[in-house]
């Protein structure tokens, strides 16, 4: 039963996803109209609910800014300063409900975390092959930021508090993996992939620095290294 | 990357009329709708004005 919201909130961004494969526009528009029908019934839920009016409300954020970024006219440098600057805003606007730690991260851990993240930025590199763009390597620091605030700092921590830290780093896997399906099945199952990594990462180390550290390095994989 | 893999050819127009419901349900609404879509709103007249921006610096 508790699995429920989770697994609805899945499938409806899957739907979406899918209708934007087929249409862009008709995608856009599905995603701005699931956006203002969600907003306005997370206005009407009860404050018992405050956990699940979290999740919703993150969700619909993202799906706004992936629709809007489809209206802008310009190359992958200016779309993703774009979407991730907008996405970094909605991280600071809903930044209360991150569950700070202060234990310290230890040695190994840290070398498992990075042994483990090289590996799969360099399959990353072979499977996906984003156009290489040196440029894009000035705001990895934005995505890093952006990307764990809002989904290790804000999604994780609300959907472990609506059902359990096991169930909350496999739904923010699987919602990411579907966000990157425009990008091809394999890119989608890579991103699923990273996302898990860092959830377990987080969730173990309570720590956002590291994990945004650990984006940082996969994304260098993924824009800046060469194939060959 | 959670921008999606096309290019932005989709009309302004299109998303000119979105914000604008937008701004009116925001405008209509109780206070619990304002306090709930203010950060969807913010996103959306962003992205308005950098379209236009960009629209009207390239008529010019």
């Amino acid at each position: 039963m508790k699995y429920n919201f989770l697994a609805t909130l899945l499938l409806a961004v899957l739907l979406l996803e899918l209708i934007l494969k087929i249409s862009p526009l008709y995608g856009a528009l599905a995603y701005f109209a699931a956006a203002a029908i969600a907003l306005i019934a997370v206005s009407r839920l009860d404050p018992k609910y405050n956990n699940k009016k979290q999740i919703i409300l993150l969700v619909a954020a993202v799906a706004t800014i992936n629709a809007a970024s489809l209206f802008l006219p310009f190359n992958l440098f200016w779309k993703t300063l774009i979407a991730y600057s907008l996405l970094a805003f909605v991280s600071i606007f809903y930044s209360s409900v991150i569950n700070h730690s202060k234990e310290e991260i230890k040695l190994k851990e840290v070398f498992w975390a990075v042994s483990a993240t090289v590996i799969l930025g360099y399959a990353g590199m072979i499977v996906i092959g984003f156009e290489k763009n040196i440029l894009l390597l000035a705001i990895i620091p934005l995505i890093a930021f952006s990307e764990e605030y809002f989904f290790r700092g804000l999604l994780l921590n609300s959907a472990e508090r609506e059902s359990g830290k096991e169930t909350a780093v496999v739904f923010t896997a699987i919602f990411y993996g579907i966000l990157c399906l425009g990008y091809g099945l394999m890119a989608a199952f890579f991103f699923f992939a990273m996302s898990l990594l860092f959830g377990l990462f987080y969730t173990r180390t309570r720590s956002l620095l590291f994990t945004m550290v650990l984006s940082a390095i996969i994304h260098v994989f993924l824009f800046a290294a060469p194939i060959s | 990357m959670i921008i999606p893999n096309n290019p932005g050819s989709l009309s302004p127009i299109v998303f000119s009329v979105i914000t604008l419901i937008a701004l009116i349900i925001y405008e209509l609404g109780n206070d619990k709708i304002k306090k709930t879509m203010l950060p969807f709103v913010i996103i959306l007249i962003t992205v308005f004005l950098i379209i236009a921006g960009i629209k009207i610096y390239s008529m010019v």
